[in-house]
């Protein structure tokens, strides 16, 4: 058996270039047309590595995406490649259908990070990387230094792993992780699946290299508590505007996004279903569900979580990453507020340029859309 | 001399002794809505009139339907206009998101039996399926009848439509309206009233007869009417002995009688690019398709649903097609919850909406691009309405759409293994 | 407007649609001085600029079909036409056209019995003459009669509401 890409990374010293064995290449329909095109051309290494998923805009917004769309699937039925079409967000598909820990994926999108709550690591390419390993197999890699986080204590009623990432983010930031690779350690062994997703998959924002739960007997190089995590939000603009939701001065929302890999979990669903049961939606406000994946779907509508969100008045769309892409699903006019479970929030991440998102934690998204107002 | 349905209602509702086509006369709606598509036009042009309230603000209705979720700059701001105009003038009833207009006004009850009932929209005609007198108006004239409570009409001369037998498995109420269409051609239908009776027609359920009268509009009808019976009396809500007085007169005057024996019909397929130019299925099966639809107004419907379901059940669809399905209500939605067809359908593949107007408006959700073929359940296939000129489509059954969603060709639904 | 008027003919055939009455590329004209100068380009260049204020447009069957757009029968309307006679008309067209106080008049005899240049006498709610025949027509209420008097929905509305306050 391969040795696990930890493995190959703990044998070697940070500064080390070498050419590492990739399992996966993930080629999503967010990739610019003229990449579309170039992986048509390649004579691929292996077509077991590569997974083609149709998520970000789905139903496609418009004829253009359409377009490369259906170039990507055309593509991956001739070529006989893995496909995850239209069934929702692929970094969450991967989990649920691919991933084994210890595997390396690449792919050109930010959030690749994400898979690292599996214990896969995920980095994200260019193009052109991208284009080499579809023809190599393999990635060339400058070994990177290694930071260790101790995720410690537990969150209080009402507070989610989406407010303890975005205080993450902002406290790697000070200790100075750029081009790190963050390994997460479960100290107490409490977090969920989802939860280690939701730790992971901003960390990039942080301007790490990427980030990956490990059980690594190394001491941590940080402590992070979720003990005195309270829910936050990201203002408008950058993640790194993070202001506890305490000190909000009740912002009138217009739009409300649970949804999307950050706020479409299952766990997600379950939380902000738990505040919206019986609950109506406030007038004149819109609130947006999109669970994240076709498994998500079907398990929350078993649990009856989807007659929820109806109930209360919400709009439930096909599982994908609607809003939070922000092409189709939800989009903001000029002047408008959304609360966001989504992972973007800069200016034209949704609309209009001066629309303003708000990003949250499913609970806080729920009781934002149940009151009108972020507070 | 007896009367056709069209007549009758008209009768009933204006107070006239008697009418004939071609007449005008003076009709005061039961109920009135408009859509979020047209929010701002009626706002302004009934503020501009000089208005300052509905005639009636029990008998308004404002739906949004076209436009959430919003997808393109402004959506946001006809809604709020919808909004303002219910604060600001005194329309009681707004439903958000509930679902397509034209399945929530039978269902809700805002359009019953006896009725007459104008929308700012085309498909209007639907609830014909519940023997109202339905069509559908511009936004200028809806800003009128909200101030005034009344609007003109001129008589429709009718044509009849009979149909007896047994409907072939695999044929469907969308096979008999594209058959009809197919027949009386884009403008054979122009201004006037289709009636629907005969046997087959007498044992269409509700959702049934609300395909066929939707597309009652796609020949030009201003009305597709069928006589109501116990089962459309009690979804209405109404008691069928208070509307038996709108049955077919034998010695009422058509313009012209289609006569069809239910068993001679077979799947049709409206080919690209106009709604009349309708093939039998057989001589188009086995053609690629790329994207398949089911929802719309025409057939988003749980009988709709529950077709799909049973084909697609523990299959998965073509590698190569998507699979897009909107239900047409809220409570559509949570019905086919309830009976599993949701998971179903997702598990075979589909993306499945919330309810709204979907790809059927060709504004986003699913667009075609350049040399994609679509197999829509939807009412219209018009050059480049659902996407690129460059792209064609094709209606058909949610049966005849669900089983090609499988094979990814045009496919008999009886034939699929 | 009179009820019993007179006027030139100019004649059309069956199925004139709303893209020959005005193209989709001139809908968007800011003015109807602007638009009407194309109206039935596509088919006739040369007859906007020949229809005079007072003239009537006769035409065959389904007048009017194709897309809902109200600039056709505003821009017919800006041509000061008196009316319009066909065999039969769109249903969305002729309420818009009415709407915008633009007389339509459905008459399925007239259009095989008359020329481009005939005059035709029209008395509303009676009948045609032409050539020295008379043509039946179907009655039109007086507050119908009163909307295309005053110029349209909108101003008609605005008359009704002024004079109730």
């Amino acid at each position: 058996m391969n040795k696990s890409i930890w493995q190959e990374l703990c044998s070697r010293s940070a500064g080390d270039v070498c050419q590492l064995a990739v399992d996966y290449c993930i080629i999503t329909d967010r990739e610019h047309t003229e990449l579309i095109t170039a992986v048509q051309e390649l004579a691929l290494q292996d077509k077991n590595k590569v997974l083609v998923t149709i998520d970000h805009d789905t139903p496609n917004s418009t004829i253009e995406v359409g377009a490369n769309q259906r170039q990507l699937i055309n593509w991956a039925v001739k070529e006989g490649l893995s496909m995850e079409k239209c069934r929702g967000v692929g970094y969450l598909r991967y989990i649920e259908h691919y991933a084994q820990p210890g595997q390396l994926v690449v792919g050109t999108g930010t959030h690749v990070a994400g898979l690292g709550a599996a214990g896969v690591l995920g980095l994200t390419v260019t193009d052109a990387a991208l284009l080499d390993v579809l023809k190599t197999g393999t990635l060339t890699v400058t070994v990177p230094q290694v930071l260790t986080v101790a995720i410690e204590g537990a969150l209080a009623d009402s507070v989610m792993t989406q407010d303890a990432a975005l205080l993450l983010v902002q406290a790697l930031e000070k200790a100075g992780v750029r081009g790190k690779l963050v390994l997460l350690q479960d100290s107490d062994s409490t977090l969920s699946l989802d939860q280690r997703y939701d730790l992971c998959h901003l960390m990039q924002a942080a301007g790490v290299l990427s980030a990956a739960f490990m059980d690594t007997a190394a001491t941590a190089d940080v402590v992070f508590s979720l003990d005195d995590v309270r829910p936050v939000t990201a203002l408008p603009g950058a993640l790194e505007n993070v202001r506890a939701l305490a000190d909000m001065q009740g912002i009138k929302v217009n739009e409300v996004f649970l949804g999307g890999c950050r706020g479409g979990k299952l766990e997600d669903l379950r939380a902000a279903a738990d505040v919206l049961r019986g609950q109506k939606v406030a007038y004149r406000v819109r609130l947006l569900v999109a669970p994240a994946t076709s498994d998500i779907y079907i398990q929350a509508l078993r649990e009856g979580l989807i007659d929820v969100f109806l109930d209360c008045g919400a709009v439930v769309m096909n599982q994908g990453c609607s809003a939070c892409w922000g092409k189709a699903q939800g989009t903001l006019d000029k002047g408008e507020v959304m609360v966001s479970t989504g992972s973007y929030n800069y200016a034209g991440c949704c609309g209009d340029k001066e629309a303003s998102v708000y990003l949250v934690s499913p609970v806080s998204a729920a009781k934002a859309a149940v009151t009108g107002v972020l507070a | 001399m007896g009367h056709t349905l069209a007549e009758k209602i008209l009768i009933h509702n204006t107070g006239v002794a008697d009418c004939k086509p071609g007449d005008i006369v003076i009709s005061h709606p039961d109920c009135v809505m408009f859509h979020d598509i047209y929010t701002t036009n009626v706002y302004r042009k009934f503020k501009e009139m000089g208005f300052t309230k509905v005639w009636d603000k029990d008998k308004v209705v404002i739906m949004f339907d076209h436009l959430i979720p919003t997808c393109l700059p402004l959506d946001a701001d006809h809604m709020k206009h919808g909004y303002d105009f219910a604060e600001q003038f005194g329309a009681k009833q707004v439903h958000v998101a509930d679902g397509i207009c034209h399945q929530l006004m039978p269902e809700l009850g805002y359009a019953k039996p006896g009725d007459v009932v104008f929308v700012t929209d085309s498909h209007t005609t639907t609830y014909g399926a519940v023997s109202c007198f339905s069509t559908g108006v511009g936004y200028t004239e809806m800003a009128a009848v909200l101030g005034t409570g009344e609007m003109w009409l001129r008589v429709p001369s009718a044509i009849k439509i009979e149909i007896n037998g047994d409907l072939p498995q695999g044929v469907t109420s969308k096979d008999i309206a594209l058959r009809v269409l197919g027949d009386l051609t884009a403008a054979g239908g122009t201004y006037k009233s289709l009636e629907f009776c005969g046997t087959t027609v007498d044992k269409l359920t509700v959702d049934e007869r609300l395909t066929i009268s939707n597309m009652a509009v796609e020949c030009g009808a201003k009305v597709g009417l069928f006589a109501p019976n116990k089962e459309t009396a009690a979804y209405s809500g109404v008691d069928f002995a208070d509307i038996a007085w709108l049955h077919f007169d034998d010695d009422a005057v058509y313009e012209k009688v289609l006569t069809y024996k239910a068993e001679d019909f077979v799947p049709y397929i409206a080919a690209h690019p106009f709604v009349d130019n309708v093939k039998p299925l057989s001589e188009l099966e086995g053609m690629r398709i790329d994207e398949v639809f089911i929802g719309s107004c025409t057939n988003g419907r749980i009988e709709d649903l529950a077709m799909a379901a049973a084909i697609l059940k523990g299959k998965h669809i073509a590698p190569g097609v998507k699979l897009l399905i909107t239900p047409a209500s809220r409570s559509i939605f949570k019905e086919a919850i309830a009976k599993g067809y949701v998971e179903t359908l997702v598990e075979a593949g589909a993306m499945f909406t919330h309810p709204y107007c979907s790809l059927c408006e060709g504004r986003s959700g699913g667009l075609l691009s350049d040399g994609e073929i679509l197999l829509g359940t939807n009412n219209r296939n018009f050059l480049g309405r659902l996407g690129s000129t460059k792209s064609e489509t094709y209606l058909s059954s949610p049966a005849v759409a669900a089983a090609s969603a499988v094979t990814g060709v045009l496919t008999n639904p009886v034939s699929l293994k | 407007m009179e009820k019993v008027f007179e006027g030139k003919v100019w004649k059309l055939g069956d199925d004139i649609d709303t893209d020959i009455i005005i193209p989709t590329q001139w809908v968007t004209l800011d003015t109807m001085e602007e638009l009407k100068t194309h109206i039935f380009e596509p088919l006739r260049p040369e007859l906007a600029a020949s229809i005079r204020p007072g003239d009537i447009i006769v035409a065959g069957n389904n007048f009017g079909c194709g897309s809902s757009r109200e600039q056709a029968p505003e821009g017919l309307s800006a041509l000061k036409i008196s009316c319009i006679i066909a065999k039969s008309f769109a249903r969305i067209f002729f309420r818009n056209a009415i709407n915008n106080g633009l007389l339509l008049i459905e008459c399925p005899n007239l259009p095989d019995h008359c020329e481009e240049g005939d005059t035709v006498r029209v008395e509303i709610n009676h009948c045609i003459y032409c050539n020295g025949k008379e043509y039946a027509i179907p009655s039109m209420p007086d507050n119908l009669f009163e909307i295309i008097k005053d110029g349209g929905l909108v101003k008609h509305m605005q008359k009704l509401n002024h004079l109730k306050q």
